[in-house]
């Protein structure tokens, strides 16, 4: 039986494993572990006051905090029934463009584009993609930070 | 100048210290560039940690045993350890849930909670009875505070580091970087946020709004207050302040003496502490009482 187990994972929003054992050639067991620690925000908000959890729960990711942050805003507003201005549902939404854009130019350019360019194997990764193609790299950057600096 | 072999990790935390180092822009590739970085899961694909680490950033807490050991591990190899963000400086929020031990909460939340799939445990976890700052388990070096830090105060520990400076750090709170005016004169009750607008120009705490202000360390320009948010002390106890709720009740005897209502510490944990609960004095009371 032959066994191979990759961990961690590298350049992956979070953090996991995979662990993968065939026999025969033919696959006995696959597994794809989450190393993330659970830290329990379901509970840790149990009893907080409700305007809290927005800023709480932005802290659950820190990449995609825009979603969370406003799930639960909606998450309140469902529960004390009410219903939000146009103006700031026009804002919200804003809001979360921005996140999509910081987020997909993130996973772009540190996780994905260093595969896509011909880089060696073993230098696969942001550094060496702005060694060998800088403007890539600095527009990747520049893409991401934008949402930053307007927010 | 000496190449530093650096090393980035992230562990119980959610990454955002990682993505707030990004604000650096071409100054963190410039760094890196500069320098050797040779462990970083979120950018490397090396897996193993290597020996002979010069500066070992560590973002996140210590959650589970398996996070136990790679602190251990990181801190054996590493010449300077630095603990990155309000997670690994305090525990941060995640401490929060302390109130639980950890397996309590493993089966509460995996056994008994709605959107989970119910009675499947994580088994490749093995989760410690609580969220640990770094400091619990190994020496740090140097705290750079903040849920995310500051852009500038890791550019300014990195580049002081990397060019054999010893980084200073101001002994400032919110406080002084926030221009709103103080009057010694507060509000009959404590407002909640939603409550009412505040007057932009005056200080929320006088006004009954939950501050941390005045109990939490300075240096990030107070942009929370000024943007008509409360400070939700992010950045920790000011300097040679050991427990933050507690100097957060001492700046606010002038607002608790005249409460209509009563003032009681349980219903403000997540205000008080929302970042330090787990290196709280309340915190250590509440595990000798256990005991």
């Amino acid at each position: 039986m032959s066994k191979v187990v990759i961990d961690p994972l590298t350049r992956i929003e979070g953090m996991g494993k995979i662990k993968v054992e065939v026999q025969d050639n033919e696959l006995k067991d696959l597994k794809f572990q989450i190393t993330v620690a659970p830290r329990f925000f379901e509970y840790l908000l149990t009893g907080k006051r409700a305007e809290e959890a927005p800023r709480l729960t932005q802290r659950i990711c820190g990449i995609c905090y825009v979603s969370h942050h406003l799930a639960s805003v909606k998450a309140i507003e469902n529960a004390w029934n009410v219903t939000p201005p146009e103006t700031a549902i026009k804002l919200r939404r804003l809001m979360n463009a921005g996140g999509y854009v910081t987020s997909h130019s993130l996973h772009s350019a540190f996780l994905a584009i260093p595969d896509l360019v011909g880089l060696p194997a073993e230098s696969r990764n942001f550094i060496a993609l702005m060694g060998k193609y800088p403007e890539i790299g600095k527009a990747a950057l520049k893409i991401t930070c934008l949402w930053k600096q307007s927010s | 100048m000496k190449m530093a072999r650096i090393l980035l990790i992230g562990l119980a935390g959610d990454s955002g210290c990682q993505i707030a180092a990004l604000g650096l822009h071409e100054t963190l590739v410039e760094i890196l560039a500069a320098n050797e970085p040779i462990y970083a899961p979120t950018l490397l694909d090396a897996k193993d940690i290597p020996d002979n680490i010069d500066v070992a950033i560590v973002e996140g807490g210590i959650r589970n045993t398996h996070e136990e050991e790679i602190i251990k591990e990181i801190r054996r190899k590493s010449g300077v350890v630095i603990a990155l963000g309000a997670c690994a400086a305090f525990g941060g929020i995640p401490g929060l849930a302390n109130t639980k031990k950890g397996d309590e909460l493993m089966n509460l939340i995996y056994n008994n909670w709605r959107g989970t799939d119910q009675g499947t445990i994580p088994s490749h976890l093995v989760s410690l009875p609580e969220q640990h700052p770094i400091k619990d388990f190994v020496k740090v070096d140097y705290f750079i505070p903040g849920c995310p830090p500051e852009v500038t105060d890791i550019a300014y520990t990195l580049t002081s580091l990397l060019s054999g400076q010893e980084p200073i750090y101001n002994s400032t709170q919110v406080c002084d970087d926030c221009p709103k005016e103080r009057l010694g004169e507060y509000d009959k009750r404590l407002k909640r946020l939603h409550e009412e607008i505040p007057d932009p120009d005056r200080c929320l705490l006088e006004q009954g709004f939950f501050c941390m202000g005045p109990a939490t360390m300075g240096g990030c320009g107070a942009p929370c207050p000024q943007s008509g948010n409360t400070c939700e002390g992010c950045r920790g106890a000011c300097l040679d302040v050991s427990d933050q709720g507690m100097a957060m009740i001492d700046a606010m005897t002038g607002l608790i003496t005249q409460l209509k209502d009563e003032f009681s510490v349980g219903t403000y944990t997540g205000q008080l502490y929302r970042f330090t609960y787990a290196e709280s004095i309340v915190s250590e009371l509440a595990r000798r009482k256990k005991k």
